[in-house]
């Protein structure tokens, strides 16, 4: 059964490797090479789904897999393990990338450059799978970086001339990242002697108790290179450049995915320094709720609609932060609860912007018109959800955090939490005002949505929809991820 | 400043710094990414440093007392690809940039 956690991570690297031979100049004809790529691009999907579904019963029943690489012993070896926490996080990435793949058959057409698109798509999923599964944390930072690398090729694939410049603003504060990321793996090592997460967990309980000095650089050297991947407010600000120069696909799992996986890293490496490490000091609260006001007054100021949507997406981090800050087990549930929430909403979000542009031909918010009303409807649908309206995801979630901010006493966070929906109101009915504005101009054929960018965002919406109806199916999920995934 | 403070990991604690603050105070773009360059420098020297022992010898098959600690020593092989390949992908995307605004100071680029 555990072998299969080796088959997630091979099997993106493997059809990225595929993908990548039919970059090749060839006589092939085009039409029949792209067939072969859309066929292969989906089987590697189809593979991994079933993947995750014959590992569902074992991990959703409190099972925790383990799979040592080469049979070396975890203290020297690299260990893969699945637990719940790992398994909710790598099921949404699996679901919108599948979505984000199908999207882009038809959006990229024009775009896909040789197959070189496909094969650093799939690098990026390698690369998503590979720090969800992990023990090991140098191999963690690796997995980082082949995610970042293909990442800052995918945002350069793009339409937008200024892509370039914020794949190289991206590449930069991404390098530093990793480059703190990797001195806090190098102190860890030299401290506790291993680089197995289980180890580490043991060692620092005693050094802790000799001298903590080394244990809190660690942790603030994670923290700020954790917090510069997920657009904490400081450190945010090449964010909306690379989120809204990418195409729409790549746009959609960058906020949808991407982000929350930097988010999975320093929930996991926290895990690591006991469980109150997260609410000690209030720090990760104090910037949560910077995070959250700072991005909601800067997307009211938005004209482009992907930029207003990226900054959308920091605020959102802002408030999983701060479920996270506040450090209680029902605020991490909530946070982690809200998590998947965001990755569909926002996934979706994004997808459904990228045909709203494709029929509208404009990117500012006050020249958007001639949406077919599908899109409209999943539009709203989809903004009220992360505005947070009871009958959808969003609200739930939302709902935890409050009861979990006021059960902790923190009133004053959830009147900031409950004031920042309402400006999120703000810059989302805007956008919705401006698309339901009757068509000025008569006359210019609009260009008709193939039905393979339609269904990925019905998809998202219907699971935003179902997962409002009964959010007790995400709420145990996040709950078990909670009880199972900590240490 | 005794001997002993000059060693390995300390001189690669300095390069990282001082790659950090080329990469707060430089404007063009070429030396930005030659500074992350000196950043990622600084922690091999400072990973190798690690599992260095006075006296220690490679860890090979017997005749041996000391020995150093081989396992940093892999890990940076890994981290000098990853490395490599993240600065010349960096310099490509330069010369794009470069292609398109004729000019590499950040302030002009980005305004």
């Amino acid at each position: 059964m555990s072998e299969l956690l080796v088959g997630l991570v091979i099997t993106p690297l493997i059809s990225a490797f595929l993908l990548s031979l039919t970059a090749v100049s060839h006589r092939v004809p085009h039409a029949v090479m792209m067939r072969i790529r859309n066929t292969l691009s989906v089987a590697a999907l189809t593979a991994m789904v079933i993947q995750l579904l014959s590992l569902a019963p074992s991990v959703l029943s409190g099972e925790v897999l383990t799979y040592t690489l080469g049979g070396w012993t975890p203290f020297m070896g690299i260990a893969l393990r699945m637990d719940a926490l790992s398994f909710m996080m790598a099921a949404v990435s699996v679901t919108v990338s599948f979505l984000g793949m199908i999207y882009s058959f038809s959006y990229m057409e024009h775009l896909r450059g040789l197959g070189k698109y496909d094969a650093f798509y799939f690098l990026m999923v390698t690369g998503i799978m590979g720090v969800l599964l992990t023990r090991d944390i140098f191999n963690m930072y690796v997995f980082f970086e082949i995610l970042s690398i293909s990442v800052y090729i995918l945002i350069t694939t793009g339409e937008k001339k200024e892509n370039y410049r914020a794949s190289l603003k991206y590449l930069i504060l991404g390098s530093v990242s990793s480059a703190f990321f990797l001195f806090a793996v190098g102190i860890t090592y030299a401290v506790t002697g291993s680089l197995n997460m289980d180890y580490i967990a043991q060692a620092v309980p005693a050094i802790m108790g000799k001298d903590p000095f080394p244990v809190y650089m660690i942790f603030s050297l994670f923290l700020v290179s954790m917090g510069v991947k997920s657009g904490l407010v400081p450190l945010h600000f090449w964010l909306p450049d690379a989120h809204s120069m990418a195409p729409s696909p790549v746009s959609a799992l960058l906020s949808g995915i991407v982000l929350k996986i930097s988010i999975y890293g320093l929930l996991r490496l926290s895990f690591l320094f006991g469980d109150s490490f997260l609410a000690s000091d209030r720090v990760l609260m104090v910037l949560g709720v910077t995070t959250m006001v700072v991005g909601s007054v800067l997307a009211l100021v938005q004209k482009d609609l992907k930029r207003m949507l990226a900054y959308s997406s920091i605020s959102q981090v802002g408030l999983i932060m701060t479920g996270l800050g506040i450090g209680t087990e029902l605020a991490i549930q909530g946070a982690l609860f809200h998590v998947v929430n965001h990755a569909l909403m926002k996934s979706g979000l994004f997808l459904c912007a990228g045909v709203i542009i494709y029929q509208s031909k404009s990117r500012e918010i006050s020249r958007l018109n001639g949406v077919s009303p599908g899109m409209v409807l999943c539009f709203v649908i989809l903004s009220l959800g992360i505005i947070g309206v009871p009958p959808l995801n969003g609200f739930s979630s939302k709902l935890v955090i409050l009861y979990g901010a006021v059960d902790a006493q923190y009133s004053s966070i959830a009147g900031i939490i409950v004031m920042a929906s309402v400006l999120s109101c703000g810059y989302y009915f805007r956008v919705v005002q401006s698309i339901l504005t009757p068509q000025k101009l008569k006359g210019i054929d609009r260009p008709a949505v193939p039905r393979t960018m339609r269904v990925p965002v019905y998809f998202l919406t219907a699971l935003c929809v179902i997962l409002g109806l009964f959010p007790l199916l995400g709420l145990s999920a996040a709950e078990l991820a909670v009880v199972v995934g900590g240490g | 400043m005794s001997l002993d403070l000059v060693n390995g990991i300390s001189i690669g604690v300095v390069l990282f710094l001082i790659g950090m603050f080329g990469l707060m105070t430089r404007k063009n773009f070429i030396k930005i990414i030659l500074c992350v360059d000196i950043m990622f420098l600084g922690l091999i020297l400072f990973f190798c440093s690690l599992g260095y022992t006075e006296g220690g010898t490679a860890p090979t098959l017997g005749g041996y007392s000391v020995y150093v600690d081989p396992l940093p020593q892999t890990l940076m092989l890994t981290t000098v690809v990853v490395e490599l390949s993240v600065t010349s992908l960096a310099l490509a995307l330069a010369m794009k940039v470069y292609e398109q605004y004729k000019t590499l100071h950040i302030e002009e680029v980005t305004r």
